[in-house]
């Protein structure tokens, strides 16, 4: 459903991310970890279509980002980690704006926009305009706008930022249910409670290299980590143990 | 793709654009206000033009035998320099909203057709680049059909001239923007400003040698009569869009429709050609040049460690003070966007000095001394309109480039009583020395009386005051801390509001110190000294002037640090 071939992106002399190769199966959530410019979302901007990798491909469901980026797009959903919204826009005209883009008529998605709009408690701000969101809400928005054409795949950058616990629970929870539903799910995070909780694999990414990738039984097997949790693997993985400052 | 497959999403990327401006309008009441007020004074403007150049052209055609070869001179003129101008604006808008709008990343990330969304930005871009021109070109236009009483089908034909010539314009300058963040490293797209601004000086000097303005108001350095008529009526270069433009405009202005078809026909398919090639170069580099200007980080300009510990030995020794005054110079020395600013500034603030070394006061029937110490007064309020200019982009921002870093400033210690000052003082010291420059330069080359140059140097110090606490307490009253860039924040209401303010101080200056200068200058003439009620009114006056300055400088920053408490 995803595949990553030899992705390779540079910024002059620095190679954010280096010759990545990498598959995700149908309805596979699979998490994206790695410490902070690692390359996660210059990988995840290259398959989202909106940057040009240097060398390499990205398939989504089999069709090419570079070369038919439109048809790949038309498939995809995607959650930036700093999304950008029209603030002079009420909720429900930024919905229909972003259905408009995926080709779909107002009065078809009625219903949809409603169920996801109450779902995530949005429903009573449908008419204010953006601005007046706060952080959480906005973050609640974009969700939903990339939820709202039924992607076949899924990328999402930090998904969790800003949310308070119960639009956190809501999340996991439908990213469970999307994928169960045959949605392909790639995803970012640093908060590695949620990648042990609802990913089937991982990949960790440092330096732009993939340097660690498996189901999580695969990981649980090769490290013991389920004694010591994810987070002690992760660290030891990318060699940030030492923490000699604080002692 | 058939034509409503690509026009329906092509309006539906324009729709934020409206519907956010529809929300706006119904939403905040003030917007109303502010329409208002901006329309009300675009009317008093273009009233304004109107009136000046119908004056004009009316005395220019009325010039017996020179009349109609002036007329056409002076269109050939217009018609150049907004050729010129709106190649430039549309490089500038070009580059913002192909590259650097901050929806683009939301747009790409859809199946929207690239070549839709270039073609819709394009559109924006159109839009933002000529109105301002257009709604100048208007008057101007419009005088021309009135004076030499112009046909019905002139002002019904003149759209078909006008929106190929803009658009032609437009797409030379899109095409440019296209070319140059296609081959520069674009991740450093504000160096392309510098180079932009440094075409902007390049093409000022162009349009006057094209122009060549000197035989308009000297003729007598030509060898005869003959040779300036000749000079008048040589034909502009037939490679120049705005020269085709002119022969249309004449055209239909006498009526003669049918010698407009060949030059007509000229600049719409020369549109049509440069727009479809922007079109090619669009599919080719659009997406790419995107890609590339988010590359990378930024580092900009280096500035040596040794420098900074001797910047800090010089500094206050207060480290709050020290930070923020490290701070912005730092970052004002690494934003080369604000460097190419103040380069076009300092361009134009020459050519303004220049100007009055060349002023032919000699010839005038006025005694010189006299006339020069009435040109040096009206200086006062022409340098006080640049340094208001200098102020509306420079210091008016101050708060608002704080930016998304406020909080910090905010959650800090210090008071906003002490940052407003930090920041008052901050620029009215390179404000106050460029004001006094401009007034001791020009007040040299008129060669004033001293009296005359002590006016002029106190009054623009406490009108530097006043300016400069104007533009920090209405930057702070109306901050736009998510503006995309510094030039942006100074263009909104507080913006106007700011210059309609600093104006009225400048006017009002001028209009209490107009009496007691004149009666000075006047008792000079004659020799004799001045009475006890003109002392009196001189101190008045003065004393009101600078009373008026400082209370409005600080009444200023009293109500932005009132607006920031509040939030």
């Amino acid at each position: 459903m995803i595949s990553i071939k030899n992705l390779t992106k540079q910024y002059g002399p620095l190679t954010a991310v280096n010759n990545l190769s990498l598959e995700v199966a149908p309805g596979e959530i699979f998490g994206f970890l790695g410490p902070n410019g690692a390359g996660k979302t210059t990988t995840i901007k290259i398959m989202a279509g909106i940057l040009a990798p240097t060398t390499g491909d990205v398939e989504l469901c089999g069709i090419s980002i570079q070369r038919e980026p439109s048809r790949a797009k038309a498939l995809t959903g995607y959650i930036p980690d700093r999304p950008f919204l029209y603030d002079r826009l009420t909720g429900l005209e930024f919905l229909h704006f972003i259905a408009g883009l995926y080709g779909l008529q107002p009065k078809k998605i009625e219903g949809e926009i409603e169920n996801r709009l109450n779902l995530f408690d949005l429903w009573d701000w449908r008419n204010e305009l953006i601005e007046s969101y706060s952080h959480g809400m906005k973050q609640r928005l974009i969700i939903i706008s990339a939820l709202i054409h039924h992607p076949r795949v899924l990328i999402i950058d930090e998904p969790m930022v800003g949310l308070d616990p119960k639009g956190v629970r809501i999340v996991k929870r439908l990213l469970k249910k999307e994928s169960a539903g045959g949605t392909t799910i790639f995803l970012s995070t640093h908060t590695l409670s949620t990648a042990q909780e609802i990913c089937n694999r991982l990949g960790i990414i440092q330096k732009g290299v993939l340097i660690a990738e498996g189901s999580m039984e695969s990981f649980a097997q090769e490290a013991h980590w389920k004694a010591q949790g994810l987070e002690s693997l992760f660290l030891k993985l990318t060699g940030d143990l030492e923490e000699d400052g604080l002692d | 793709m058939d034509l409503t497959n690509t026009l329906a999403p092509l309006f539906l990327l324009l729709r934020p654009r409206i519907q956010g401006f529809r929300n706006r309008l119904q939403r905040l009441p003030e917007t109303r206000w502010k329409i208002i007020l901006f329309v009300l004074l675009g009317a008093a403007f273009w009233g304004g033009i109107f009136y000046a150049f119908y004056r004009i052209l009316n005395y220019f055609s009325s010039i017996p035998g020179f009349g109609e070869v002036l007329s056409q001179k002076v269109l050939s003129m217009i018609l150049l320099t907004f050729f010129t101008l709106l190649i430039y604006s549309h490089l500038i808008t070009a580059l913002a909203n192909f590259f650097l709008s901050k929806d683009l990343a939301l747009i790409h990330e859809t199946p929207m057709p690239r070549l839709i969304l270039f073609s819709a930005r394009y559109l924006e871009s159109w839009f933002d680049a000529s109105w301002m021109v257009l709604l100048l070109g208007l008057p101007i236009f419009f005088c021309y059909g009135i004076i030499f009483q112009a046909p019905v089908g002139f002002y019904l034909l003149l759209p078909l001239v006008f929106l190929p010539f803009v658009f032609l314009a437009g797409s030379l300058g899109i095409s440019v923007t296209l070319l140059l963040t296609a081959f520069f490293p674009i991740r450093r797209t504000r160096d392309l400003l510098v180079i932009l601004s440094l075409i902007l000086v390049g093409l000022l000097f162009l349009i006057f040698r094209l122009m060549r303005p000197e035989q308009l108001v000297n003729p007598e350095q030509l060898s005869s009569l003959a040779a300036y008529l000749n000079s008048l009526s040589a034909q502009d270069s037939p490679f120049l869009p705005s020269a085709w433009t002119k022969e249309i405009f004449w055209a239909l202005l006498k009526g003669d429709f049918f010698s407009t078809l060949l030059p007509l026909g000229l600049l719409w398919t020369s549109a049509g050609l440069v727009f479809m090639s922007n079109l090619l170069l669009g599919r080719q580099f659009f997406f790419r040049s995107y890609s590339q200007a988010q590359e990378g980080p930024y580092k900009g300009l280096q500035i040596n460690a040794r420098f900074d510990v001797w910047l800090r030995r010089l500094l206050p020794s207060n480290p709050d003070l020290q930070s923020l005054v490290l701070k912005d110079l730092k970052t004002f020395y690494r934003d080369k966007t604000q460097w190419s600013q103040l380069f076009i500034l300092l361009v134009l603030i020459v050519v303004y000095v220049y100007n009055f070394s060349v002023l032919p006061l000699n010839k005038s029937p006025l005694p010189t001394l006299y006339l020069k110490n009435v040109i040096s007064f009206l200086n006062l309020g022409l340098a006080g309109f640049v340094l208001s200019s200098v102020a509306v982009r420079f210091v008016f921002p101050a708060i608002s480039a704080e930016g998304q870093a406020f909080w910090m400033i905010r959650s800090s210690p210090m008071v906003l009583k002490t940052f407003l000052r930090y920041k008052l003082v901050f620029y009215f010291i390179p404000l106050m020395v460029l004001a006094e420059l401009l007034m001791v330069f020009t007040n040299r080359q008129l060669g004033v009386s001293g009296a005359m140059q002590w006016i002029s140097s106190l009054t623009m110090l406490s009108l530097t005051f006043g300016l400069v606490g104007l533009a920090i307490g209405l930057g702070a009253l109306y901050p736009r801390y998510s503006a995309e860039n510094l030039g942006q924040m100074a263009t909104g209401f507080g913006g106007f509001l700011y210059m309609l303010c600093s104006l009225a101080l400048i006017g009002l200056t001028i209009v209490l110190e107009a009496g007691p200068v004149y009666r000075m200058l006047i008792t000079d003439l004659r020799s004799t000294p001045l009475s006890l009620l003109d002392r009196w009114w001189m101190i008045g006056s003065f004393g009101a002037v600078f009373f008026m300055h400082i209370s409005s400088g600080i009444w200023a920053m009293r109500k932005g640090r009132a607006s920031l408490e509040k939030t």
